[in-house]
């Protein structure tokens, strides 16, 4: 997978994980992606058609997941609920939504699917291209952003 | 202040939305999870203004409102969308949105959309 295709992935992420907690946000470096991926225990998926075709994985742990739902809620959020999950479900409709701009505005124009969540322990996802990772570092946690896309077929 | 009906297939955008509404003294007359309960919420309610979301299952917001627009041609709606790319924008105004936003935003973003919406 081209490098070039998680770029806007972490450019949205950083954006928006930033607007939307109001915290400080660093990238880490890029790097391949185990298949299948073992995510932490809070996924969301989503998928991506168009110009490129795969998914998109967002991945944090509960203690991540909950706080940044509380900030985003712009209240405490003391476990993972319904609420809880449906703001970092929103979340990765956002950071993929904002993604899908950059990558329009580089021509390569995309689709999204509402975003799935994923909650569990020793999850596996398949993934049908090799994945490139990248941990987006804040405050009070770490969240993964695998990207697995690949050109469509002309 | 305006009767406000919100159409978003994500509670917590319902729950944001309504209480940034509800704390400028807007009255939410209606919660929607998808398009096609907006276009019934609508025909019930008569509400000042909608408030929705263009990704939605059963009915997405571009249909839902065409529905609407479709029912009452002064029908007053702001679409937003984290996929605000220019080919949605273009065919929600062009379906007769008065505004459209892109997610995230703030409260002040919202109240600004729909103070214009309103005018």
């Amino acid at each position: 997978m081209h490098q070039a295709y998680i770029d806007p992935f972490m450019q949205a992420g950083r954006d928006v994980l930033a607007m939307v907690t109001g915290a400080p946000v660093s990238c880490g470096t890029v790097a391949p992606a185990g298949r299948p991926l073992t995510p932490e225990r809070v996924s969301i998926v989503v998928g991506v058609n168009g110009a490129l075709q795969g998914q998109v994985i967002l991945s944090m742990t509960d203690a991540t997941a909950t706080g940044i739902a509380g900030l985003m809620l712009g209240m405490d959020a003391p476990e993972f609920d319904e609420m809880a999950a449906s703001a970092v479900s929103e979340l990765g409709n956002m950071i993929s939504g904002n993604a899908a701009i950059l990558l329009g505005e580089a021509q390569l124009h995309c689709d999204l699917t509402p975003p799935t969540i994923i909650y569990g322990n020793d999850i596996h996802i398949a993934v049908r291209a090799p994945a490139l990772m990248v941990p987006l570092i804040l405050p009070l946690g770490v969240v993964e952003i695998c990207v697995s896309l690949t050109e469509a077929a002309a | 202040m305006a009767r406000i009906l919100i159409a978003d297939d994500a509670l917590f955008m319902r729950f944001t939305i309504k209480r940034t509404l509800n704390q400028a003294g807007h009255e939410v007359v209606g919660e929607c999870e998808n398009g096609q309960m907006a276009v019934d919420a609508y025909a019930t309610v008569k509400p000042d203004l909608v408030f929705m979301d263009i990704t939605m299952p059963e009915l997405d917001g571009l249909a839902a409102l065409q529905a609407i627009r479709g029912m009452d041609d002064t029908a007053r709606v702001v679409m937003c969308s984290a996929l605000g790319h220019g080919n949605k924008v273009r065919e929600a105004l062009a379906a007769g949105a008065r505004d459209f936003i892109v997610k995230p935003f703030t409260p002040e973003q919202i109240l600004e959309a729909v103070t214009k919406a309103l005018a």
